[in-house]
């Protein structure tokens, strides 16, 4: 118990060395709330490359790499002088909390485990304990979750379970603060504020899915998460916020293309989103495009070399390869929406997506759709979806709320930058229902993965609805 | 010059109508023999939210009267209205925990508090021994399998027991023995129809013969296969002893 609690410990302690470098630019409270995940990103993408660079990976490796990135982050901070005294006090309590919080939950095990669990959990030893990367195992899903698992090995536990009630509080108190951070700026009672925001807390809390995989050893809530601080932190730079914002969105976003099969082609879309926006500086979108291109182009060659002569049931070689292209093509299209003459079609950017997405799916329903074998198959995914969301999926009503608090939410005053929402929400649904379609092993009940899916976009959704809502509801009180 | 409005218009309008027809051929789909519309709609009025909704519309109901007569501003309505709506649909979560928390972890919460993952692997070792052992059974009392293609569903999603990453494979323990055996994820799973009455089909490209093995003493009502196939269960007392979990 003890060495887990020194990984989460050292986890913690290496996101606050790296988010202390933002300290002038972020207020203090983010800089808390994302250490913890941002300490997991930077730790995984460590292992990442130790194992694209074919280091093979032991303990005294695994370990020795991880302290000299720990200090490197440390000689950062201090030439940058990032430690005041004011800050021992907040610090100080910071860390207690978080070892507090750290032992209830190695002492209390909630976590619930499946197959899938079992099969991280096992797929992480793989990791530390083999010398090859395991090509089938890669084949069916993101390396993310399995190098966080890994460091049972290399820390010698059984198994990370407490991580995941960790991230989840992290996830909640962020969320209920991105909601509540603009009220501060305002000159008004910030009563009602907290109280508004505590209710948006409250409505995902009291959605039994969601307090599920706060404790379900598997990669959806961690994906949700960092879909939604890469949103985020773009939303914010587009609003004007300091630089340090992309670069957080460009590390959860890269996080969330290594934790799901999916993530690449999803990634795709803020990154469309991003092209498109006339607020960001070429300079910024460079920095953005050219770190998403690069990490994944080199981590999807080596998929791709390690692939060959075999054949996955999601990825292969051939799929790998089209990966790199599609991003290579997303560096393209950075280049020419600069030209002259072509940056008006910038705007038309995230419409097109849209379509293409729609008659992406349009494609499946038409194409399938028609035979009979196949409709049947239609009628049964979409089936079970709806079984789901309303009863066997173990949301409750939320989706039901969602539902008409999100077409209500269309209908009322826009928030700045509205649109990178709601095309994202937009895009997410239309390709949920492409990847619906085509996806296989669905069944009613929590754990098909249709259902687990829905994890994905459900802070982003209600973060959207309450950002629309509290312009209403504060509607003489907010600028 | 058009203005941005009737641009967005012009510019969303076939997306709109695109979706719209997308959602019109599902839905007269989805009026097949299955009907899950009409699931959806029992859910709602009967089996899960039942009373809840209907109370929920009666006090939306109320709040609109009292809205209307005392003529508040439309934006007081909507907040009203929004804040209503939201606290009735959190109250309602909130009483539904108890159901889905026994649907879901019920008893097995205890049994994972204080798990390791060499008891997950030994349960997996044991379970593939008891597989095999049924089967044997099953052919010792006489039942000629040869030339059918027999399916284990052990887990109906693609990785389950760590197949897919070799630790062990509990299918590969009864394939030594019959080699005409494959395991439930390599054929494309049609569906599974619900979780609480097992109901499912498996759609095999590969053999017009499936056996399922399940853990379903009511495997007779196992349905769903069409297409001429046959289909064959092992007795549900053999069945019975095969620690195995379907939905998982």
């Amino acid at each position: 118990m003890i060495n887990q609690f020194l990984f989460l410990f050292f986890l913690e302690v290496l996101g606050l060395s790296f988010m202390g470098l933002f300290k002038k630019s972020l207020d203090r409270t983010y800089l808390y709330l994302l250490s913890l995940p941002m300490g997991v990103s930077l730790w995984a993408f460590l292992i990442l490359i130790l194992l694209g660079a074919g280091v093979s990976l032991r303990r005294g490796v695994a370990l020795t790499a991880s302290l000299l990135m720990l200090g490197a982050f440390f000689l950062m901070d201090l030439k940058k002088k990032v430690l005041s005294r004011e800050d021992r006090v907040p610090l100080t309590i910071l860390l207690l909390s978080f070892t507090a919080l750290s032992f209830v939950f190695l002492n209390l095990n909630y976590s619930f485990f499946t197959n899938d669990s079992w099969a991280l959990a096992a797929g992480g030893r793989m990791i530390a304990l083999s010398t090859r990367l395991p090509a089938r195992m890669l084949a069916e899903a993101g390396i993310f979750s399995y190098i966080l698992h890994s460091a049972g090995s290399f820390w010698r536990f059984d198994y990370l379970y407490a991580i995941y009630p960790m991230i989840a509080l992290c996830l909640f108190l962020f969320f209920i603060y991105s909601l509540y951070a603009p009220f501060g700026k305002k000159k008004i009672s910030l009563n009602r504020p907290l109280a508004f925001c505590g209710l948006a807390g409250l409505f995902l809390l009291s959605t039994f899915f969601i307090l599920l995989n706060s404790t379900y050893i598997h990669s959806n809530l961690l994906y949700g998460f960092y879909t939604f601080i890469a949103l985020f932190g773009l939303w914010r730079r587009l609003r004007g916020d300091h630089f340090a914002w992309l670069i957080i969105s460009v590390l959860a976003l890269l996080s969330s293309v290594f934790i799901r099969v999916e993530g690449p082609l999803v990634a795709l879309i803020p990154l469309i989103l991003l092209i498109s926006a006339r607020e960001l500086s070429f300079k910024d979108k460079v920095f953005y495009v050219l770190s998403v291109t690069l990490a994944v182009s080199a981590w999807f060659l080596k998929l791709f070399f390690l692939f060959s002569g075999f054949t996955g049931k999601k990825l292969d070689a051939d799929r790998s390869l089209l990966v790199i292209l599609i991003y290579l093509l997303c560096l393209l299209g950075l280049w020419l929406s600069e030209k002259r003459g072509l940056t008006r079609l910038r705007s038309y950017a995230p419409p097109a997506m849209l379509y293409a997405l729609a008659f992406f799916w349009s494609y499946f329903i038409w194409t399938k759709g028609m035979s009979l074998k196949a409709g049947e198959l239609i009628i049964r995914k979409y089936g079970i979806l709806l079984v789901n969301v309303l009863r066997d999926g173990g949301w409750g009503t939320t989706w039901i709320a969602l539902f008409f608090l999100f077409i209500a939410a269309l209908f009322l005053a826009r928030f700045e930058q509205e649109s990178l929402f709601t095309y994202y929400i937009l895009s997410f649904g239309l390709l949920f229902n492409s990847l619906n379609l085509i996806r296989g092993g669905w069944r009613a009940g929590w754990g098909d993965s249709g259902n687990r899916m829905l994890v994905h976009i459900i802070f982003i959704l209600v973060f959207y609805i309450f950002l629309k809502f509290k312009g209403l509801i504060f509607k003489n009180e907010t600028s | 010059m058009m203005n941005k409005k009737s641009g967005n218009l012009i510019l969303f309008l076939p997306l709109a109508i695109l979706i719209l027809f997308n959602m019109v051929f599902i839905l007269s789909h989805l009026r097949g023999e299955e009907d899950y519309l009409r699931i959806a709609h029992r859910i709602v009025l009967n089996d899960f939210y039942g009373l809840h909704s209907v109370a929920f519309f009666v006090v939306l109901s109320v709040l609109c009267v009292l809205g209307l007569r005392r003529r508040i501003s439309g934006t007081t309505f909507l907040r009203c209205t929004f804040l209503t709506f939201l606290l009735f649909m959190i109250a309602m979560n909130l009483s539904f925990f108890p159901e889905l928390n026994r649907d879901t972890r019920g008893q097995e919460l205890k049994r994972f508090r204080r798990l390791r993952t060499s008891h997950l692997e030994e349960a997996v070792r044991s379970s593939a021994a008891k597989s095999a052992e049924a089967i044997e059974r099953y052919f010792q009392l006489g039942n000629d399998l040869s030339g059918k293609t027999l399916v284990i569903p052990l887990s109906s999603g693609d990785e389950g027991f760590g197949l897919m990453i070799g630790f062990i494979d509990p299918r590969a323990v009864v394939r030594e023995k019959y080699p005409y055996l494959i395991g439930a994820d390599d054929l494309e799973f049609l569906e599974t129809l619900d979780a609480r009455t097992s109901r499912f089909s498996i759609n095999d490209r590969k053999t017009d013969s499936i056996v399922i093995v399940s853990e379903d003493p009511e495997a007779e009502e196992f349905t769903l296969f069409r297409h001429d196939r046959t289909m064959y269960f092992i007795s549900p007392e053999i069945v019975r002893r095969l620690p195995i979990n379907l939905h998982d």
